[in-house]
């Protein structure tokens, strides 16, 4: 399997999920400036050819439905970058009664990038750093969400009617 | 600029006051609301620029405020209601200014001010929301953020993501 994780990590198509201010620091990541194809990572357009799914910035709990229905929708295997203060605590959001905290209790953050926001060097240092670990087959997200699928569904019930909004429920 | 705002006031009979260059504001009763704005709309402010919503809790009313903007005269008018914060039914404007039936959709989500008259209040932005209305100052957020969200470190936590470290 290393050999096969060694190429996954040269060539990573990323699903920007542009919710907060955040995706205004992507624009110079994607293009010439500083040019994350460098690192053989593309914007892609659909979950399904998607590698990565990068969330940029606070969700409402909207907005999470749609972000686990999109995430379902990937191909493993699937990485999940948090982007920014919002995703790591809530940030600024913290006592918003419309926003989530943690991404991490709905999703299997692989690599919180923090700040508020995180420059566009930190969200290169970040991709090198993904791309590094996927190579060695130290990000594995995607594997815990299958092993503890109940415990994930468990806390996104808490915000909303899980079976209306998952891919394959049972 | 104060030409006008006398104009109006000799024309209309509503004690206008100015508060600042192109600023002005105007208090009427809660049952006379559709007829100033008649009235106004008719003196060429036809621009509805937005309403909102005042929750004044120790006094018991909701403050509505609407914003009318007159293009020719460039005046930002206020005219503001009160009503009873225990029953707050108002009558709607939105067939007087079209862009109003979304403001009091939105306003009815936010305080839970309903709009007799008005043939589109469904709700507009909040999915699933069972509690009282959010923008309400009864409403505990920190509650609600403390009941519906976790926001302290579990200790058996599933999966612990990784950090970007600087150092």
């Amino acid at each position: 399997m290393s050999i096969l994780n060694k190429f996954r990590g040269k060539s990573l198509w990323m699903l920007h999920y542009c919710t907060g201010c955040g995706a205004i620091e992507m624009p110079p990541v994607m293009t010439s400036r500083y040019d994350m194809e460098r690192f053989g990572i593309i914007p892609m357009a659909t979950p399904r050819q998607a590698d990565i799914l990068l969330i940029t910035g606070y969700l409402a709990v909207k907005t999470l439905k749609r972000v686990i229905r999109t995430y379902e929708q990937m191909h493993s295997p699937k990485w999940v970058v948090g982007f920014g203060a919002c995703t790591v605590n809530g940030g600024m959001y913290w006592d918003s009664y419309a926003t989530i905290k943690k991404l991490e209790l709905y999703l299997p953050v692989d690599l919180y990038i923090a700040g508020c926001m995180p420059r566009p060097e930190a969200i290169m240092d970040a991709f090198i750093e993904l791309r590094k670990g996927i190579s060695s087959g130290k990000y594995e997200g995607w594997k815990k969400y299958i092993e503890n699928y109940d415990w994930y569904k468990k806390n996104q019930a808490k915000l909303f009617d899980v079976k209306k909004w998952s891919v394959n429920y049972e | 600029m104060s030409d006008f705002i006398t104009r109006l006031k000799n024309i209309t009979g509503l004690n206008i006051h100015k508060e600042k260059l192109y600023q002005a504001s105007l208090k009427v009763d809660k049952e006379k609301i559709r007829k100033t704005l008649l009235d106004l709309k008719k003196e060429g402010f036809l621009q509805f620029t937005t309403l909102t919503c005042i929750d004044w809790i120790e006094e018991k009313t909701f403050q509505l405020v609407y914003h009318l903007w007159h293009r020719e005269e460039k005046l930002h008018l206020k005219v503001k209601i009160d009503i009873d914060r225990d029953a707050p039914i108002v009558e709607t404007v939105s067939d007087i200014y079209i862009v109003a039936q979304t403001y009091e959709r939105e306003v009815k989500e936010m305080f839970g001010v309903d709009f007799k008259g008005n043939k589109r209040l469904i709700p507009f932005i909040l999915e699933d929301w069972n509690e009282i209305p959010p923008m309400r100052r009864d409403f505990n957020t920190r509650e609600y953020v403390k009941d519906m969200y976790e926001t302290e470190d579990r200790t058996e936590e599933i999966f612990k993501p990784r950090w970007k470290k600087y150092d």
